[in-house]
C-alpha cells in the first residue's frame, strides 16, 4: 500500500469548515429538484404567457358565476366547474411542455445526469422529482381555477353549500393529480427518449392530439364510451365529471382511472429504462 | 485521515469494448494522479471512484465501502466531470446552491457553502452571471466548485486543469493542495504529465485500459531496470571525475556537458553513493546532482515504450 508522501503537507486556516451539520432527508432531494425545475421553467417568458393567458377561463366563468346571481338562467346549469376542468386540461398540455420538454433529454444529452448521479440521488428520487415538478404544474392550472371558481359559487350563488365545494376541491385535486401524473410520465418518458427539448415538445403536443383523436375515432365506430378514456383529455375530464356527478357523455370512473393510471405507468417505466440504460454506461 | 481506495480485479467493459482491464491496487495518500493517454480508462475509473458506473466485473471500495450503493458514502464524495456542458441559464451561484442542496445541505448552509466555494475559487464576481457567458476557463473554475461546495472526504477530478491560463493552474493547484492539507483526498486525472509532477509524487498509470504502475515516480523509476538512470552532475573538473566513474562497473555511459558531465548507470543508488563520496573528497569540484529521468515523462515513456 502506498501511504502519504514524505508529510510535506500544512493546515491552513482559511476560515473554511466542514459541514458537520443535519443533512436533510433524502426524500427532500425530490422536492429541491421539482421546485428547481418549475423556477427553470417560470424564468422562460412564453411560460409565464401560458401561465397568465390558462388564468383568462376563471376569469370568464367567474363573472357569469357572478352574473348566476342576478339571471338564474346564465351558465352551463351547474356545470362551470366540470367545463372549467376541461378547459384548464388544454392549457395544461403547454404548462407540461415547457415544464417538462427539457426535464431529462437535455441532461442526457449535455451529460449534466453525471453531475446529478454522483451525487446521493437515486434514480427513483430524481424522476420523482422531475415528475412533481410537472404534476404540480397541472395541479397549479388544472386544480386552482377550479377550486376558486367554487369559491367564487360559494360565496355569490344563493342556495350553494359548503358540502359541494368540499366535494368540488377534493375532486378536482384527486383528478387534476391524475392527469398530472399521467402527463408527466409520458412527457418525461417523450424527453428521455428524444434527447432534445424542442423534439421532444413537439412530439408531445403530436401525441396528445392523436389520442383525443384516436378516442373519439374508436368511440364514434365502436359506440363505447369507455373508448373516450383512451385520451389523456377525455380520461381527466370524464374522471372529474363522474366524481362530480356530471351528466356528459363520458367514460366511467373505472375506465378513466385506468387509462390515467396506465399512460402514467407507460410513462414512468420507459423513463426508468432509458435511465437504467444511461446508468449501465450506454447512454 | 486519507480514504483508502481500494481495487480488486476491477474491470470495465462498454459492448466490446474494454476500457478497464483486471485492475488491482490500494492507495492511501492525500493527492493521487492518474495519468494516461487518451482512452487509458482514467475517466472510466473515475466514474467507477463515484458510483457513476457499475464495474462490470471485480469491485472497488473506499475505505471499505462500495461507492456505488452507499449513499451515505456517496455524500462524502465530489465529483467534477471532463465535459463543462452545464445548465446555461443558470448563474453560478444559483447553480452551485442546487447542486449543494442534493447533497442533503439544508437552504442556510446551502448559501453559505456556495458563497465561500464561489470566493475560494475566484467566481464571486461573475456570480449572478448566466453560465454560457463564462469563459471556459470560469467554467473549469465552477465545475470544481460544484464538486467542492459541499466539503468532500473524496474530491475526483477529472482533467480539471485542462484550457486553464497559467494564473488559473496556479490558483486551482494551490486549491487542491490546500484541501489535501486539509484532510480531502484528492484524485486527478490528467494526460498532462507537469501538471501532475507539480501537484503530487504519488500516481496510478494507466495505458489501454491497464494498470502500468502505482507509486511514488521515484520508486517506480527505481524499478524500471531496462532503462539507466541518468544523472547530470555539474562539477569543475569533469575529465577527472569521468575517469574515476569509467571504473564503477554499473556506469554505463559518460557524457560530458559545458557544466560537466552526464553520467548513465544501472544502479542509481551506488552511482549516487559514489558521487557522494567523491563530492566530499572535494578534490574534483562537484557542485550539483540532478537526476536527469526521474520525472513522471520519463517514467510515462520508458512504460509506455
Amino acid at each position: 500500500m502506498v501511504e502519504a508522501g514524505a508529510d510535506t503537507g500544512r493546515i491552513l486556516d482559511q476560515g473554511y469548515r466542514r459541514f458537520t451539520g443535519a443533512r436533510r432527508p433524502p426524500a427532500r432531494v425530490s422536492w429541491v429538484i421539482a421546485l428547481e425545475e418549475l423556477r427553470q421553467a417560470w424564468k422562460e417568458k412564453h411560460f409565464r404567457r401560458v401561465v397568465w393567458a390558462a388564468l383568462l377561463p376563471l376569469l370568464f366563468f367567474g363573472v357569469l358565476v357572478f352574473l348566476k346571481r342576478f339571471m338564474p338562467m346564465v351558465g352551463f346549469g351547474g356545470d362551470e366547474g366540470v367545463r372549467l376542468f376541461r378547459v384548464q386540461q388544454f392549457w395544461s398540455v403547454f404548462v407540461v411542455f415547457y415544464v417538462g420538454r427539457n426535464a431529462i433529454g437535455e441532461e442526457l444529452r449535455t451529460g449534466a445526469l453525471e453531475l446529478i448521479f454522483s451525487r446521493p440521488v437515486s434514480f427513483p428520487r430524481y424522476l420523482a422529482g422531475k415528475w412533481l415538478a410537472l404534476v404540480l404544474a397541472v395541479v397549479g392550472i388544472i386544480a386552482v381555477p377550479v377550486c376558486l371558481l367554487g369559491l367564487f359559487e360559494l360565496l355569490w350563488t344563493p342556495g350553494s353549500d359548503l358540502a359541494h365545494f368540499a366535494r368540488l376541491v377534493t375532486s378536482a385535486v384527486f383528478a387534476s393529480v391524475l392527469v398530472g401524473l399521467a402527463q408527466g410520465a409520458l412527457m418525461l418518458a417523450i424527453s428521455a427518449l428524444a434527447g432534445r427539448g424542442t423534439a421532444a415538445g413537439v412530439v408531445w403536443v403530436l401525441l396528445y392530439l392523436v389520442l383525443g383523436g384516436a378516442a373519439e375515432g374508436v368511440s364514434h365506430a365502436t359506440g363505447s364510451m369507455e373508448a373516450l378514456a383512451l385520451s389523456l383529455n377525455g380520461a381527466g375530464g370524464g374522471l372529474f365529471s363522474n366524481l362530480m356527478g356530471s351528466s356528459t357523455f363520458q367514460a366511467t370512473v373505472p375506465a378513466c382511472l385506468a387509462g390515467l393510471v396506465g399512460y402514467a405507468a407507460l410513462g414512468a417505466g420507459l423513463t426508468l429504462l432509458r435511465l437504467r440504460r444511461y446508468r449501465k454506461g450506454a447512454s | 485521515m486519507n480514504l483508502t481506495i481500494r481495487a480488486r480485479n476491477l474491470s470495465k467493459w462498454f459492448g466490446q469494448v474494454v476500457a478497464l482491464n483486471d485492475l488491482t491496487f490500494e492507495l492511501a495518500a492525500p493527492l493521487i494522479g492518474l495519468l494516461g493517454q487518451n482512452g487509458a480508462g482514467k475517466s472510466t475509473l473515475l466514474k467507477l471512484l463515484v458510483g457513476l458506473l457499475a464495474p462490470s466485473r471485480g469491485e472497488v471500495s473506499l475505505d471499505g465501502r462500495h461507492p456505488r450503493h452507499d449513499r451515505r458514502l456517496r455524500r462524502q464524495l465530489g465529483y467534477s466531470p471532463e465535459l463543462d456542458r452545464f445548465y446555461e441559464d443558470l448563474s453560478p451561484a444559483e447553480f452551485l446552491l442546487v447542486m449543494t442542496r442534493l447533497h442533503g445541505l439544508p437552504a442556510e448552509a446551502a448559501r453559505t457553502a456556495t458563497q465561500e466555494t464561489l470566493e475560494r475559487v475566484g467566481l464571486s464576481a461573475h456570480a449572478q452571471r448566466p453560465i454560457r457567458t463564462l469563459s471556459h476557463g470560469m467554467r473549469q473554475r465552477l465545475k470544481v466548485a460544484q464538486a467542492l461546495a459541499h466539503r468532500p472526504r473524496l474530491l475526483v477530478l477529472d482533467e480539471p486543469l485542462a484550457g486553464l491560463d497559467p494564473l488559473g493552474r496556479i490558483e486551482l493547484n494551490r486549491l487542491f493542495r490546500e484541501e489535501a492539507a486539509a484532510g480531502c483526498t484528492i484524485w486527478i486525472s490528467s494526460h498532462v504529465l507537469h501538471e501532475l509532477q507539480a501537484l503530487t509524487d504519488t500516481v496510478l498509470l494507466l495505458h489501454r485500459g491497464r494498470l502500468l504502475a502505482e507509486g511514488s515516480v521515484r520508486r517506480i523509476r527505481d524499478l524500471i531496470d531496462a532503462h539507466p538512470h541518468r544523472v547530470a552532475v555539474g562539477c569543475a573538473r569533469p575529465r577527472e571525475l569521468g575517469a574515476e566513474l569509467a571504473r564503477l562497473d554499473h556506469v554505463r555511459r559518460i557524457e560530458f556537458t559545458a557544466k560537466g558531465l552526464v553520467v548513465e548507470t544501472e544502479r542509481a543508488d551506488e552511482c549516487y553513493d559514489a558521487l557522494g563520496r567523491l563530492g566530499a573528497e572535494g578534490t574534483l569540484g562537484i557542485h550539483s546532482l540532478d537526476a536527469l529521468d526521474d520525472n513522471l515523462e520519463a517514467v510515462f515513456r520508458y512504460l509506455t515504450q
